[in-house]
């Protein structure tokens, strides 16, 4: 036996350990800091403990924002690098991506993909090895339990993640995001039969019109400490609906963002803590009607009958900073963009 | 009781009775010398090794609790001490207190928390990166540690991390880690043979056979019958060698290895036997074998079928070891393997056969064959016991033709009538063997 030999390789073990922690600490320790949005589920891993698993807002990637021709979308697990940008709230999303590393000059973050998403070809999800959050034994249930509220509110959480200069992110620490967002399905879409005809007898002019796409209530809360305001502008100006990266459809909606419009202290709602706004989105108004084959805006209920494929999101997005100056409550006032949970078109909240 | 301590006893009736004299009972207890007592504290060495693995084993769910209100350089600290403190405890004991058992312990819990500091750095770190390279990491580690020790403990912890490692790729990434196999089998394998390690060479294999099973149900489908048939049939062929070996002058010194794998490669080669006596798997062989598709399936059943003919090969020539071997070891039921082999072709020619899909009459004589192949060599398994009057021969040989007998009586036979004459012939077949084994038994005896 050659003791030279195990002393190398109790040596080598020990240096595996601290390379693997002193390439994480440097880039805690020197990296970029960057805030990224996600939704918290807690589950358990028998030898790392229990911990939070993340699904980024950036985890999924729209294949359409894909501008590098050279990017094969087939190869998984090959290295992919997404550009960062900041928003408003302090948020930062994703600006372009390529399969080469970027420049220094730019923020970027490596991350692999992983696959198309599950239900839908028109996005990418990518893994970026910060999916994980360890918590204490016990404390990924509360998070989790938080993350839920009491009622339909889901209170996004924000990740603080360092980035070092190849693109490796750490997650370092996680904040609640002071804005919570629910939705409830007022009305559902009544059940139609196979050939797509409603099932009461349509020539009855007695029967009230029948219901073919839900009606929602989108709920705004705040769930920090102190008063928030929240510009919610006329004529819906501050939402659109989304097709989610989840639905097996892609839906194209006939509205989209315009917020071209003179922002007045009467847009401005202030919220106590614990305080919510509703705003109700009937998909039956043909504001929300969605594009079909033949390029016709038409009623998203008369092309979807999936009970739970077809999903749409609500975004709330509020005015740029700049903008609301004037306003008199402008410095207590949210900025930011908010996703709402999954809703499906027939209905069902994910 | 010992051999020793028995015939010391009898001699001692034998002197009483007037047979021999003292003198006598003297020289022939002199020819059984004391068995000597070995050197080494395998009492030690079990207790100390489980006992470092399990507390090692505690100590990384006690760092999973993950207290929120360590410092995560403290942790970091604690562990990499920990890990420092056990190799060097280990090394001093090792070299200068020269107890080699009790360091064997402590360096398998230094190896516990070298895997536990990898789970605390991706802890610590929240690193969501390919976690089962962690695995790897760790295995590795172990592996090195064997090598560096010549230490079957760290050995049989490189075999189970492995292990674990190949099944968590396969079945939660369908992913194949083909370099599993080559550091099993050039890697522990090797050690095993080095310490002359039975129990080591058992994990090792079964742990090559766990991780081919992992990769194989994910990923080879239906060739899994075809890797599995071949490699039973080529251990076996190399245990029949070493067997031979065993009893010739220039005995080797890795034949203690024989049992190992005539046991693993029995269970291999009837398993899949058994399975392709079904048409019904015959069927699915020949309609979904097809080798430009899954090409890493095809590399595992080309480099194993090669192995196995060759390895059969070298049984037949030269014939002089051919017949050497047939005289004494080898039941005669053994030489119908590399037929089995051949015949699991079959299949694969019908698939790119003109007549494909036509008519499967082929299929079903193939089916035939396997079975009457099955029958022949569990037969001849009775004979074999029979005549050498080996009872573990007899039950098995038994065991195989029953199962048969009665997967045949569920799926072919309808007619009670026919289904009862079977049952009868083979009640009576049983009975024949019973006669024949007492038979032998007396000639023997007298």
């Amino acid at each position: 036996m050659n003791k030279k030999f195990l002393i190398l390789v109790i040596a080598l073990q020990i240096l595996v350990l601290i390379f693997m922690s002193a390439e994480r600490e440097f880039i805690l320790l020197f990296g970029k800091n960057v805030r990224l949005r996600t939704v918290p589920v807690d589950p358990y891993d028998p030898f790392r403990g229990e911990f939070v698993a993340l699904n980024y807002d950036i985890s999924f990637i729209q294949l359409d924002i894909i501008k590098d021709p050279t990017i094969d979308i087939e190869s998984f697990n090959s290295p992919f690098y997404v550009l960062l940008k900041e928003n408003e709230d302090g948020i930062w999303d994703i600006k372009n991506c390529s399969l080469t590393k970027p420049p220094n000059s730019e923020l970027f973050i490596r991350g692999r993909i992983d696959r198309h998403s599950y239900y839908n070809d028109k996005y990418l999800h990518l893994k970026y090895g910060i999916e994980k959050f360890f918590v204490q034994q016990g404390k990924g249930l509360e998070i989790e339990k938080k993350a839920r509220d009491k009622g339909n509110i889901r209170i996004p959480l924000e990740v603080n993640v360092a980035i070092g200069n190849s693109g490796i992110a750490v997650a370092k620490s996680m904040e609640w995001s002071p804005i919570g967002v629910g939705v409830e399905v007022l009305e559902r879409p009544q059940l139609r039969n196979l050939s797509g005809r409603n099932e009461r007898n349509s020539n009855s002019e007695m029967e009230p019109p029948i219901r073919k796409s839900p009606k929602i209530k989108l709920t705004l809360k705040n769930c920090s400490e102190k008063v928030l305001g929240i510009i919610i502008l006329p004529d819906y100006a501050s939402f659109e609906l989304l097709s989610s990266e989840r639905s097996t459809k892609n839906f194209i909606f006939r509205k989209t963002l315009n917020q071209n419009i003179k922002i007045q202290d009467s847009d401005l709602k202030l919220l106590k803590p614990q305080e919510k706004i509703d705003v109700i989105f009937d998909l039956a108004d043909p504001r929300w009607f969605v594009k079909n084959k033949k390029n016709e805006y038409v009623e998203i209920g008369d092309i979807s009958n999936d009970s739970w494929g077809n999903m749409i999101r609500i975004r709330y997005k509020s005015p740029l900073r700049k903008e609301c100056n004037h306003l008199k409550h402008a410095d207590i006032t949210w900025y930011g963009t908010l996703k709402s949970p999954n809703v499906s078109v027939s209905g069902n909240i994910d | 009781m010992n051999l020793k301590k028995i015939i010391e006893n009898e001699s001692k009736r034998w002197v009483a009775g007037g047979i021999i004299e003292q003198e006598q009972a003297q020289k022939i207890l002199g020819l059984y010398p004391e068995k000597k007592i070995n050197g080494f504290n395998w009492g030690t060495l079990i207790f100390s090794s489980i006992g470092g693995i399990i507390f090692g084993l505690g100590v990384i769910l006690f760092f999973s609790y993950n207290w929120d209100k360590l410092h995560r350089l403290f942790k970091l600290a604690l562990i990499l001490s920990a890990l420092l403190s056990a190799e060097i405890i280990a090394f001093y004991i090792k070299f200068k207190k020269e107890k080699t058992a009790l360091s064997e312990g402590i360096f398998a819990l230094g190896t516990m928390f070298f895997g536990g500091g990898i789970w605390l750095v991706a802890q610590v770190y929240n690193i969501d990166e390919h976690y089962p390279n962690g695995f790897f990491i760790w295995g590795l580690g172990a592996l090195l540690m064997g090598w560096a020790l010549h230490s079957s403990v760290q050995g049989i912890i490189a075999s189970s991390i492995f292990s674990l490692w190949c099944g968590i790729e396969a079945f939660e990434f369908s992913y194949s880690p083909h370099i599993v196999f080559p550091l099993i089998l050039l890697g522990i394998v090797p050690l095993a043979l080095r310490k002359e390690s039975i129990l080591l060479f058992a994990i090792a294999i079964f742990s090559f056979l766990i991780c081919l099973l992992f990769v194989g149900i994910k990923l080879f489908e239906i060739y899994l019958y075809l890797v599995f048939i071949s490699v039973g049939a080529m251990f076996i062929a190399l245990s029949v060698l070493l067997k031979a070996s065993i009893f010739s002058r220039d005995k080797s010194k890795i034949s203690f290895i024989y049992p190992v794998l005539m046991i693993f490669g029995n269970i291999c080669y009837w398993s899949v036997l058994f399975c392709l006596t079904f048409k019904s798997i015959c069927r699915d062989l020949s309609r979904e074998i097809d080798i430009f598709q899954n090409y890493y399936a095809t590399l595992y059943v080309s480099i194993f079928f090669i192995l196995s003919i060759i390895s059969w090969i070298l049984i037949f020539i030269p014939f002089s070891r051919f017949k050497y071997l047939m005289k004494d070891f080898l039941p005669i039921g053994y030489l119908a393997i590399p037929v089995s082999l051949i015949l699991t072709l079959f299949p694969l020619l019908y698939y790119y056969s003109p007549n494909y899909s036509k008519n499967d009459d082929f299929l079903l004589l193939t089916a035939i064959f396997f079975n009457i192949i099955y029958v022949f060599q569990a037969l001849s398994l009775i004979s074999y016991g029979s005549r050498h009057l080996s009872i573990l021969h007899i039950f098995w040989g038994t065991m195989l033709f029953a199962i048969l007998v009665f997967a045949r009586y569920i799926d072919l036979f309808t007619s009670l009538l026919i289904r009862s004459i079977v049952f009868l012939l083979v009640g009576t077949g049983i009975f024949y063997i019973g006669l024949m084994y007492s038979k032998s038994k007396k000639q023997i005896g007298s």
